[in-house]
């Protein structure tokens, strides 16, 4: 695949790459070929409540029948984990990870250190990914997951470019967020269960609705245990500068399939064709909270820095 | 922050400036690390993400001091066998079951501090678990109830640009106004101040009294 560099300082270059477009989805349901036909692989399961309704990572069955159809379209299949597994999840997990290998999909994705070590001591064979919520902010730490035979990590949200170029030096796969709402926060609990009362919705109907955080410009979306930016992270501007990953993910997990189809067929041709004012236009009129780069950048990752360096307001259209 | 023994006397957790959490006001120097480590058993906080090497660095002008506390793994892997410190993983670290403290135990920490929120969910486990633990555990007697588990919270790095992990400063996001949407529709306002909360310590080996936030007013 060939990737054409945008004029950096009135120099064009083009450059080589061919990372891995990976999405994610929550449910059977919000499955369709439609929808990840763009994607090279895809990580089944919602991670940050197991009684989201339909879960694959609780519904064994529909996990079976997800991967089935993922083979039959040619997509590799990851399987997501709990994010912050307590004690009493750990059965969950297990079974969880019993099914995964059972079906032998290609890898098993964890953001707990307790079960990425599980996994890599008691089924060696099994990739391991780890995802953004391990809190991988040194290389060292990427070193240590090495050793212990991960294959795959996410390194923390927070890290610019330049600490992520580390990681990626110490020799394992690196995967990051090219679009979407990232997790900001986890708690021990979910915040939506605790409006039912002031909703009249209770779990797990309450998550069928789209819930936001407002404070003045400032906006997040919470989601079962897990907290989202409320801006997108687009990295459409500046897909090259991430041109040493192994792979970019679209993070859709808490949004419609006509999100995930729409992202994906543009970043496919990004990646695949160049860069597109007309498709760009369109990533910024679907951000309801407008875009922003996250932490690339080492700005505040609610920012966004255009193109030409200078930072833009991007809200989008409501 | 205080860390009380019971029976074993009074040791002290201190910041070294450019390393601790929150905010260097209250932490110390080296200097004057090494003249408090004569008297007392000192516990030294590096719980700002740094590399390995520079806490090394660091360390390596710390004199007579028990041990540390760090917030990375790779971090406590790397220094475990280069110094013969007590090391105790960071809250921030965020172990949420009884596997992360067998991951924690096996790459050198000798005292895991688990989040305030699941203090009861390891007393639990003391009693099911017979076996020698590879760990002590350290649990919080009084702490602040945060809107996400500690070590687990972005919010001021998305909206302010300051890493609470790497920097050490926390802007407080959590306790502004919220307007809760569904939809498009606004149906209440809500905040998520930090929780004062006193809490069981059944299980632990050490007791610990959350105090820098409360003293400097939320840094």
């Amino acid at each position: 695949m060939k990737v054409d560099r945008l004029k950096v300082e009135g120099i064009e270059v083009t450059h080589e790459v061919n990372p891995e477009l990976v999405t994610n989805v929550p449910t059977l349901e919000s499955m369709s070929e439609c929808s990840l036909k763009h994607y090279d692989a895809v990580y089944l399961g919602m991670p940050y409540c197991w009684e989201y309704e339909g879960n694959l990572i609780s519904n064994h069955d529909d996990l079976g029948a997800a991967v089935e159809m993922l083979r039959a379209m040619k997509k590799k299949v990851y399987v997501s984990t709990f994010a912050a597994p307590r004690n009493k999840d750990l059965k969950h997990v297990f079974s969880l990870i019993d099914k995964a290998v059972e079906l032998e999909v290609d890898a098993v994705e964890s953001t707990n250190y307790g079960v990425i070590r599980h996994i890599t001591k008691e089924y060696p064979d099994v990739r391991v990914h780890t995802g953004g919520l391990t809190n991988i902010y040194t290389s060292a730490t990427a070193e240590l997951l090495y050793s212990m035979g991960v294959g795959r990590v996410m390194p923390a949200y927070e890290l610019p470019i330049e600490d992520i170029r580390k990681i990626k030096d110490v020799g394992l796969e690196v995967e990051v967020v090219v679009h979407g709402k990232i997790p900001l926060g986890i708690s021990h609990d979910c915040f939506l269960k605790s409006f039912a009362d002031k909703t009249g919705k209770d779990c797990p109907y309450i998550c069928k609705e789209e819930f936001w955080f407002r404070s003045d410009d400032l906006v997040l979306k919470p989601f079962g245990s897990a907290t989202l930016s409320g801006k997108d992270v687009c990295m459409y501007e500046h897909i090259e500068k991430l041109d040493f990953v192994d792979a970019m993910r679209i993070e859709a997990i808490s949004e419609r399939i006509g999100y995930r189809d729409v992202v994906g067929e543009i970043y496919r041709r990004r990646i695949n064709e160049g860069y597109s004012t007309e498709d760009f236009g369109r990533l910024k009129e679907m951000a309801k909270n407008g875009i922003c780069n996250g932490f690339y950048f080492n700005k505040a990752g609610q920012d966004y820095i255009g193109k030409a360096g200078k930072a833009e307001e991007t809200k989008g259209v409501l | 922050m205080l860390e009380l023994r019971p029976g074993d006397g009074e040791a002290l957790y201190v910041g070294l400036k450019g390393f601790s959490r929150y905010s260097d006001r209250y932490a110390l120097t080296a200097e004057e690390i090494n003249e408090l480590a004569k008297q007392k058993r000192v516990y030294v906080a590096f719980n700002r993400i740094k590399s390995p090497k520079e806490i090394e660095e660091a360390v390596n002008k710390l004199k007579g001091i028990e041990g540390l506390i760090l917030n990375d793994p790779g971090t406590i892997w790397k220094l475990k066998d280069k110094h013969d410190l007590s090391i105790t993983s960071s809250v921030g670290i965020c172990p949420t079951n009884r596997l992360d403290l067998e991951f924690l135990a096996e790459i050198g920490c000798d005292i895991c501090i688990i989040p305030p929120e699941l203090n009861e969910d390891f007393a639990k486990a003391k009693t099911d678990k017979t076996g020698k633990k590879a760990y002590k555990l350290e649990l919080f007697r009084f702490a602040l109830m945060e809107m996400f588990y500690k070590g687990r919270c972005m919010l001021t790095g998305y909206f302010d640009g300051i890493s609470t992990k790497k920097d050490g400063l926390c802007t407080k996001k959590c306790c502004r106004k919220w307007e809760v949407f569904m939809g498009d529709e606004k149906v209440f306002e809500t905040s998520f101040p930090p929780q004062k909360s006193w809490l069981r310590i059944d299980g632990a080996d050490i007791v610990k009294y959350e105090g820098r936030q409360i003293k400097s007013g939320g840094d």
